[in-house]
Order: structure tokens, then sequence, then C-alpha cells
């Protein structure tokens, strides 16, 4: 049976780590209020962008432009977005496992070209049977705009190549700050909307050539970087709840503990008692 | 087809990192880049790409608005604007210190034209500083 001082020290113990998980929930709390605010801010103009693009599509030819292309069933890019720290719950192990999924089910016997954005997953990822071709870590710490510029440029031209004909993205949507939903979102090709609207071709200034080259591009830029935004709320969102279940937790063990310990304590008193009232009798 | 002619443009303005703005507008002016250009109600399907400039709208509760944008994409279609720009401030959003400040360090550097010096970067800073400072004047085209 563990001593009364050893009970002690483990009290001591739990307690210390739930002062840290105490203080990384308050911490992801505060990043999450920042990061919710950017995702809900960077949403309209992603899903406009994204609108735009697809009317655009509706209207041009898909000679326009190579990234107007129609893939016919070749090399599949996938983009997976975990994040850099751990202590987040399940919120990149799920990532890892629909990954493994979605390469062993949906693009069986395909060709996968595998981007890993995030420390966590690219660690995960290397141990399993899987090539990672290109790896980003630390986007979120200078200038996500950039990163995303970085992470998208590959992969657009690889698919102008023609190196890759469909480009898909692997990650947490952010839900609330409890709920991230595991979303593999397509990319490319783009499928124009099919259902009836007036169709009246713009007036394109400049040129359409031009002006459609710039807008995908940018409209590529835009799509990763309001996901990056996604990952990182959703990161915060599980951090917290993973952190808030950890302090519940040790509370448990310091309580079970405690009375364990207060056990303990009272039956070396009596047994210390009986030994003196015994040692009195005898005399 | 007949279309029903509205008088008002429904204008939306969205950037990354602000909230959208929505507006009711009688009048919209863009800053294209072949030129700044003006959108009325009833203008046909239109998209452009916009250079660094003032949007100024005519709203249709009588007041104009102002705000500096730095690039980006504009759609009409049928009456609805959506203008999609990197940033955008507006009158009374802008720091005008901070834009004074850029203003004078863009021109020094177009004016010592020394050789580290990268032109159109200043000339592109020099764009969005008065860009900014003609948003908090009221100054439109």
């Amino acid at each position: 049976m563990a001593s009364l001082r050893d009970i002690r020290r483990r009290i001591a113990s739990v307690k210390n780590t739930q002062k840290i998980t105490r203080a990384m929930k308050m911490v992801a709390a505060a990043k999450l209020r920042r990061a919710q605010e950017a995702i809900q801010q960077a949403r309209p103009y992603a899903y406009h962008m994204r609108d735009l693009v697809n009317r655009l599509a509706l209207r041009v030819d898909e000679g326009m432009h190579p990234l107007l292309r129609r893939g016919n069933g070749g090399k599949v890019g996938l983009i997976v977005v975990t994040s850099d720290r751990g202590l987040c719950g399940g919120f990149n192990s799920n990532i890892v496992n629909a990954a493994m999924a979605t390469l062993s089910g949906q693009f069986k016997g395909r060709e996968v070209e595998l981007t890993v954005v995030g420390r966590k997953g690219r660690d995960a990822l290397r141990r399993r049977p899987c090539t990672i071709r290109k790896e980003y870590t630390g986007v979120m710490v200078d200038s996500p705009w950039r990163a995303a510029g970085a992470v998208i440029d590959d992969i657009v031209a690889d698919f102008v190549k023609g190196e890759t004909d469909a480009v898909y993205c692997l990650y947490n949507e952010f839900k609330s700050a409890i709920a991230q939903r595991v979303t593999l979102e397509p990319l490319l090709p783009f499928e124009p909307p099919t259902r009836g609207e007036i169709v009246i071709d713009y007036l394109y200034e400049p040129s359409a050539e031009g002006l459609i080259g710039a807008l995908l591009t940018r409209h590529m830029q835009v799509q990763m970087h309001r996901i990056l935004f996604e990952s990182a709320a959703s990161e915060h969102g599980a951090r917290m709840t993973a952190m808030d279940a950890a302090t519940t937790n040790a509370g448990d063990v310091i309580e079970r503990l405690t009375l364990k310990y207060n056990r303990a304590r009272q039956t070396a008193i009596t047994t210390e008692m009986i030994e003196i009232v015994s040692g009195a009798e005898a005399l | 087809m007949v279309q029903v002619q509205a008088d008002t443009l429904k204008v939306e303005l969205c950037a990354p990192e602000r909230n959208p703005v929505r507006l009711d507008a009688s009048e919209l002016i863009l800053p294209g880049s072949q030129g700044v250009f003006t959108v009325l109600p009833g203008h046909t399907t239109l998209l452009s790409t916009l250079t660094t400039g003032v949007v100024q709208a005519q709203c249709v509760d009588g007041e104009t608005k102002f705000f500096a944008v730095n690039g980006g994409f504009a759609e009409v279609n049928q009456d609805r604007v959506i203008v999609l720009t990197l940033t955008a401030e507006a009158d009374g959003e802008v720091d005008v210190e901070r834009a004074e400040a850029a203003r004078e360090r863009a021109e020094q550097r177009l004016q010592e034209r020394g050789d580290d010096v990268d032109l159109d970067r200043a000339q592109a800073a020099l764009e969005r500083a008065l860009a900014r400072l003609m948003t908090q004047r009221h100054q439109g085209y």
C-alpha cells in the first residue's frame, strides 16, 4: 500500500498538472475568440469569391485558362491541414485517420500527391505508408496570407502542367467552439453550377483573358487562406475543450487521492493508538 | 424578356479582414484598373479588376460613403454589385498619421531612386497611402 508521503506527493503532482491544463484552457479560449472573429470575417469574402468564379466558369470555355481544365481521372493532389502543436484532443488524429481513409477509399487506385500543412500531421503521416511530397509548418506564425500563397502556388503549377487532374483539401471546418467537422473539399477542377441562371456574358475590363487569370489565381489563394483560418479556429476550439476535460479529470483524480489519503491517515492513527493501548495494558 | 428596373444598387463590399459592408446606393464610383468608372442602376453585367484607390458610394439615404481599397475585383450583375478587395477602410477608420508617414516614406524613396530601392513597391505604397488620405478627406475623383 502506498505510504502517506507517496499519496501526498501524487496529489501535489496532479495539482500542478491541473494548473497547467487550466492555464492552457484560458489561453486557448482567448486565442479562439480572435480566431473565430478572423474566420467569420474571412468567410463572406471567400464565399463571394467562390460564387463569382462559379458564375464566371459558367460563361467561359475551359480553353480560356489552364485552371479551367476539366480533369480526367489522373493523379490527385491532396492537401492535409493539421496544427503545429498538440494537446488538442482528437484534432490532428481525426485528420490523419481521415486522410488514410480517403487514400484507401475514395482515391483507391489513383496516384496521390500529398501536401501536408502543420508539424503534427507531418510527423504522424511520416510514420504511415504514404509519401509526402511537400510540407509546410508554422503557417499561422508569420503571414497566413503569404503562406496560403506558397502552398497553393505549387498545387496550381502541378494542375496547370497537367501533373494532377484534381485537387482536394482535407481540414477541420470550424463549426463552433466545441465542434469541428473534418471536411474533404474539392478545390479543382471547377464545377460550374448547373442550375438555371440567366447567362449574360460579362463585359470584361480589361480583357477576359487577363482578368480570368488574375481572378482564378487570387481565388485559389483566398480559399487556401480561408482553410488555414478554419483550421486555426478549430484547433483552438479543440484545445479548449480538451484542456477543459483534462482540468475536470485532474479534479476527479485529486478528489479520489484525497479520500485515499485521509483513509490511510486515519488507519495509521488507529493503528498507533491500538499499539499504545496494548502497550499500556501489557505493563 | 422584361427585366424589372430597380433604382438602387445592392452593394456588398468584402475584404478578408473586415466584416462585409452592405449598402443601398444610387451611384457607385469604382477605381477600375483601366480607369475610374461609375455604376448606375441598370448597368450591364460587368466584371472588372480594380486598382488601389477610392470607392465612392452615393447611398439612397443621402449619405456619401468613401472606402480606401487595395486592388481586387468588382462584379455587376442585375443591380447587385460585389466588390472584393484585399483591404477596405472606411472614412473614419483610416490611421491618418500612419498614412501620412507612409506617403512621405514612399515619396522619399521615389525621389532618391537608389539602386536598392524597389520602385514598383514604393509606387504601390504611395498609391495606397494616397487612397487612404483621399478617403479620409472625403475626396472622390
